[in-house]
């Protein structure tokens, strides 16, 4: 069965990366697709006109010049016009294909998809309609209704449920059932060439298609994270909010996966075995061509994957309430303490990767921006270097600016104080997975111990670069998506996978006599232990959770006090993913109100309907222009460009009418606004007192457990007077975790039969 | 040849950020100029097997992040250090400037007698130079280190700094002013069986503390 599906399985993941290998998919999710097909110009004839709209988010900076061989996507044989519109919010492209050329580009498509790799990348560009529009019909809109449409959607139908529910597995299989069969239907029926297949949906709508694809969220579930899911679950219900996993990726990814599954399981599969290696493992070999990655040659960013990331972050919220902010912190002048070493990481960021390759390049132009932003922007904890290849990872993804916010919220809420001077959290973090380790595997921490290994000597990089340089580059996608779902126990857990499986066996130890061998073996991992499927499933089926991570995290800094006094920096309390991210904000959001207000409209209905939702939901502002007359919006769609590019930018090509409509939506938007000021004030009042019900209760749950703990503790004490050997090896396995049932238990009694 | 030498000496490469460090480094161990290098977070190492003054040594080499704040994390990588290589970028005067620091670090957290060679790197950017070999070479003078320009990327140097320190350290094994059987000197003697071997031998007038080799 593993095998079987296997290749089901793996599409999910292929979400967040640039591409699926099947060529329509591909481009479509590359949001601002552009395929820059790395080659030799293959500036094929097609080059011509990728109208490239709104610069908004969807604008990759780089995008123009980057690939020597602009060989955009080119219609080709259509020679239609391609627009590539950005809507404010959706990086996510909507290409207005005219159905004709649609049809004749997928053709293309698969005509070109067995062929020369070059080729095939233009071809998929060309054919890639949009995000939504997998047949390339013009009106299709599938993917990108709105939150209530979502639903109704065939497509979009499934993710709900799913989401919640599924575990690793399940949700790989069930999902991707799913999806292919809407994928089918959908490819048959692009293929005849029909157009409507949205059956819910007026015609089309551009703005909302941005939207939808945000609600895509490929998270993976970890086991205890249930609250999490269902708080997002919830939330979804309001919008397009963070769904689950990746394979039900609602709207416009399960189209595209649908498609991707159906044109090219084998293709993939080659390309993962291409993309095996993130780009430490690639040596210097530059074939002009890239992995679906972008390694190598040069792919883009994957729409879908960074609206999920900007959407679990919060980090969207900043950006939209923060207009300019980022091009005013460009133009400030930094301090060129920071400058300086900032120019000298910025050619030591995945050299291989396209983006990053060429000295002076739009990659590395967009990481100096971002960094430099950062300096003036926490002037306090200016540059870090290890923040160069988080930026550059986040870039791959999305355009600067989403990216600096979305770097922001890495810093200042996932891992606060992990890039400050004196590195204390890291160390302290160091200290508190050296503690974990003994929990899951005693093996390897008693060797570590005896070698005088301090963790910081090994995980200083894996932690501070959330593993962008250790694992391969699926997996770190893979673990990025959990990361930012459920925060630093993700990278807890990656870590403690795999030490368990390198230093996790007698053998292994032997092999390992001195410091120095046993550092080597932790550099040069296991291929097996860092492949997707098997590290996700470890992962989360690890026992670790936020709690656990709490309270070794309390006993690490009571020991740090006593050993090295106070810390020298006090960070920001951590928060564990998405959903704590988004109380605090909801928790915050009071204040923010009058700020808001002055704000563009889009930040603050989304802030309305956060509010209500409770979870990351995408701002309904996007959808303005959907909001208004439903017919007037299938006129616009009928237009050549039916999406609209940025929220503040006028792309609209019918002037007038346009005008008019805005002015009336204004006045309603105003009218709603106040309801939903009253509304949202009620419900949060409401919340609030809930909130406080349930940290009582959590309270109580942690004393209990704390008493638990001691009392064990005492138990323990106890058995130590009976005998040596078996309390040592008692103490190996620590108090178990309440929550984890009898797990990590099972996982030590197989630690300890090596011996 | 299996891992089979008489000695193993623990070395160090510290400096500031973007002075070549690692690409120091990778020349010594590989014999080529890294292009495409990340910069180092936390550590990075590797190892070589050479021959100093009719001995094999084996050198184990810890290559650190050289930015500011990573000190805190690297130190962890000085215990034991018997050897270091402190570089700094002939054409960046910054770098030259913070060497002090290093050397202090170098030699409170990895041992007293630790022995360091100044390496300014990157001489094949004369023309950018900022800092004048003369007055390195004072540096290097006042504070008993020894002195080399290096470039990473031609090679120049690089070998003959590793192996300058490695005889160093075995002139002071044999001086009996290091004493490789105490720990934390950072020297190991080579596996048990060649000790055995050798001990007949091991009378050698070179060495009056003989650890046995």
């Amino acid at each position: 069965m593993e095998t079987g599906p296997a290749p089901l399985v793996a599409p999910p993941r292929r979400h967040g990366a640039p591409a699926a290998p099947s060529p329509p998919p591909r481009g479509s999710r590359a949001g601002p697709v552009v395929v820059v097909a790395p080659g030799p110009p293959v500036t094929t004839a097609t080059s011509a006109p990728v109208t490239r709209v709104a610069p908004g988010e969807a604008q990759p900076a780089w995008l123009p010049e980057p690939a020597p061989s602009s060989a955009t996507a080119a219609t080709g044989s259509t020679g239609g016009v391609h627009t590539l519109e950005a809507s404010p919010d959706a990086p996510k492209t909507q290409t207005p294909v005219r159905a004709a050329a649609a049809a004749a580009a997928e053709t293309e498509t698969a005509g070109a998809s067995g062929t020369e790799p070059l080729k095939t990348e233009a071809a998929r560009t060309s054919p890639v309609p949009g995000p939504g529009t997998p047949t390339g019909t013009p009106t299709r809109t599938p993917s990108r209704t709105a939150p209530g449409a979502l639903t109704a959607k065939p497509p979009l139908a499934p993710k709900p449920g799913t989401t919640v529910a599924s575990g690793v597995t399940a949700r790989g299989t069930a999902g991707q059932v799913m999806i292919s069969g809407n994928g089918a239907a959908r490819a048959t029926s692009a293929s005849t060439g029909q157009a409507l297949e949205d059956p819910s949906g007026p015609v089309t709508r551009p703005p909302e298609t941005c939207e939808a694809p945000v609600a895509v969220v490929t998270v993976t579930p970890a086991p205890e994270p249930a609250e999490n899911f269902q708080d997002l679950g919830s939330t979804s219900s309001l919008g397009p909010g963070i769904s689950g996993p990746r394979g039900q990726a609602p709207d416009t990814l399960s189209y595209l996966d649908s498609v991707s599954l159906m044109s090219g399981t084998l293709e993939s599969l080659a390309d993962d075995v291409s993309s095996l290696g993130s780009d430490s493992e690639i040596n210097g070999v530059v074939l002009r061509k890239t992995d679906k990655y972008g390694f190598l040659g040069g792919s883009q960013y994957s729409g879908s994957l960074a609206k999920a990331w900007q959407y679990l972050s919060n980090s969207k919220e900043f950006l939209e309430q923060n207009p300019g902010k980022f091009e005013e912190l460009e133009r400030a002048p930094g301090d060129p303490k920071w400058l300086d070493v900032i120019e000298k990481d910025l050619h030591r960021q995945f050299p291989f990767h396209e983006m990053f390759a060429a000295r002076g390049g739009h990659g590395q132009q967009d990481l100096y921006r971002i960094l430099k932003a950062y300096t003036i922007y926490r002037p306090d904890e200016g540059y870090c270097q290890a923040q160069a290849p988080v930026a550059a990872v986040l870039l791959m993804h999305m355009p600067a600016e989403q990216a600096f916010w979305c770097l922001v919220q890495i810093c200042d809420k996932y891992l606060p104080g992990y890039y400050s001077a004196g590195l204390e959290a890291i160390q302290l973090d160091g200290e508190i997975f050296f503690a974990l380790l003994r929990r899951i595997c005693p093996l390897a921490h008693r060797h570590l111990r005896r070698q005088r290994i301090d963790p910081v000597l090994y995980m200083t990089e894996w932690f501070m670069c959330i593993f962008a340089r250790t694992l391969p580059w699926a997996s770190v996608l893979r673990v990025w998506d959990m990361f930012f779902c459920e925060g630093v126990k993700i990278i807890f857990r990656v870590a403690l996978v795999l030490l368990r499986h390198a230093l996790g066996s007698v053998e292994k130890l032997r092999s390992c006599q001195g410091m120095y061998e046993t550092m080597e073996q932790l550099r040069n991992l296991p291929q097996q232990c860092m492949q997707e499927d098997f590290l996700v499933h470890e992962v989360t089926s690890l026992p670790v959770t936020e709690a656990l991570i709490e309270r070794e995290n309390a006993a690490q800094l009571k020991k740090w006090r006593e050993t090295r006094g106070e810390l020298q920096y006090r960070p920001s309390r951590r928060l564990h993913g998405s959903r704590a991210i988004h109380e605090e904000r909801r928790r915050q959001q009071p204040p923010l109100g009058p700020s808001s207000s002055l704000l563009s409209l889009p930040g603050l209905k989304s802030r309305g309907s956060r509010a209500a939702g409770g979870a990351p939901s995408p701002p309904p502002s996007a959808r303005r222009a959907s909001a208004g007359p439903v017919p007037g919006a299938v006129v616009t769609a009928e237009g050549l460009h039916p999406s609209l590019p940025s929220p503040t930018g006028n792309s609209t090509p019918l002037g007038s009418s346009k005008e008019m409509r805005r002015q009336e939506k204004e006045r309603q938007k105003q009218e709603k606004e106040q309801e939903k000021e009253r509304q949202k004030q009620e419900k949060e009042q409401e919340k609030e007192r809930q909130k406080q019900e349930k940290e009582r209760q959590r309270q109580e749950k942690e004393r209990q457990k704390w008493e638990k703990e001691q009392e064990k503790e005492q138990q323990k004490q106890e058995k130590k007077g009976q005998g040596r050997k078996l309390s040592l090896r008692r103490k190996a396995d620590g108090p178990p975790v309440p929550q984890d049932g009898d797990r990590p238990s099972a996982t030590e009694a197989r630690q300890d039969a090596y011996f | 040849m299996a891992e089979t030498y008489d000695f193993l000496f623990k070395f160090l490469v510290i400096g500031s950020a973007g002075t070549g460090k690692s690409c120091l480094l990778h020349q010594f161990i590989e014999n080529k100029f890294k292009q495409d290098s990340n910069h180092t977070i936390g550590v990075e190492f590797g190892s070589r097997v050479v021959t100093v003054g009719g001995k094999t040594v084996k050198l184990q080499i810890w290559d650190t992040a050289g930015q500011e704040r990573f000190r805190s994390v690297t130190r962890s990588y000085y215990r034991g250090a018997a050897g270091a290589l402190l570089v700094y970028d002939i054409t960046s005067r910054e770098t030259y400037n913070s060497l002090a620091a290093w050397l202090t670090d170098a030699r409170t957290l990895a041992s007293p007698n630790i022995v360091v060679i100044l390496c300014g790197n990157k001489k094949d950017l004369d023309p950018e130079r900022e800092v004048t070999f003369l007055e390195a070479s004072r540096f290097a003078q006042e504070n008993e280190l020894m002195f080399l320009e290096t470039s990473a990327l031609t090679g120049e140097n690089v070998e003959e700094a590793f192996l300058k320190c490695a005889r160093t350290i075995l002139n002071k094994i044999d001086s009996g002013e290091l004493d490789p059987e105490r720990t934390g000197s950072g020297v190991q003697c080579g596996d048990a069986s060649l000790r055995q071997l050798r001990q007949p031998r091991s009378a050698q007038a070179v060495a009056p503390q003989p650890c046995g080799c």
